[in-house]
């Protein structure tokens, strides 16, 4: 753990390759609303983004992203 | 993005080149051109192996951990602009719950390496929400959560686990040292 010395099973590539792309999927959906967010959240409320949703699903899918870099 | 891509062939060029055994640039770009125009069907035998089975798999590896932690962290910077704080004192949590976990279920509790390994990330995930609940509710001011607030609950959270941290580390000097690449 922590370096690549020891060789990785293949499924677990296959596990990380898999989750990396449906993570940066879900993460490139809510792209153009964090480029809102970033004017503030009440700026993005306003123009019409479901803030709350928004940052439910980056939490969880970058917390997500987090464990398979740490599983690799 | 160009610059990007740039750095990253320079830097899988130099992880194929440099290790336990040199590889000559110039005959692994000829034999890699071969291989991929369909001239030859095998990089040379010499370091073939150790270029297939060892050094790239573990470039790719590195690459897909790379962008899942990159992706992961440019979204949080985005969503939560002003709040890196969380983000630290999370990480010490993790890593102290990481630690202490693994160092109580696998020397005391002799439990099997199956177990430890499921307990262990789930006892640092556990312990990481914890404490950014903790975090947001010092930092509620008047029933609503502030960004300046939050920054200063953060940080104290932040010192409050790194202090533990510490004083695990005196405590535990032996055991902490074959666990401590883990946080």
């Amino acid at each position: 753990m922590g370096d690549l010395s020891t060789p990785m099973p293949p499924i677990l590539g296959w596990v990380l390759r898999t989750g990396f792309f449906i993570g940066f999927a879900m993460i490139y959906l809510t792209a153009s609303d964090l480029n809102l967010l970033l004017a503030g959240e009440k700026e993005a409320m306003h123009l019409g983004v479901d803030v709350r949703k928004v940052q439910i699903v980056v939490y969880l899918t970058a917390s997500a992203l987090t464990g398979l870099g740490g599983f690799g | 993005m160009r610059d990007s891509c740039s750095i990253l062939f320079v830097v899988v060029v130099i992880a194929l080149k440099f290790g336990a055994v040199p590889v000559s640039l110039y005959g692994l770009s000829k034999d890699l051109i071969g291989v991929l125009i369909g001239r030859s069907s095998e990089i040379s035998s010499q370091y073939g192996m150790i270029i297939r089975e060892i050094r790239l798999p573990r470039i790719g590896l590195a690459i897909f951990v790379g962008a899942c932690l990159s992706v992961a962290g440019t979204s949080f910077k985005r969503c939560y602009e002003i709040r890196w704080p969380i983000r630290m004192c999370s990480r010490f949590l993790w890593r102290l719950c990481w630690l202490d976990s693994g160092l109580i279920a696998e020397p005391h509790l002799s439990l099997r390496p199956e177990i430890a390994a499921v307990f262990t990330p789930l006892g640092g995930f556990v312990g990481a929400t914890l404490t950014i609940a903790v975090v947001y509710l010092l930092g509620r001011y008047h029933g609503e959560v502030d960004s300046k607030t939050l920054l200063l609950s953060g940080v104290i959270a932040g010192s409050f686990l790194s202090a533990i941290i510490m004083l695990l580390m005196t405590m535990l000097r032996a055991a902490i040292r074959e666990a401590w690449p883990c946080g």
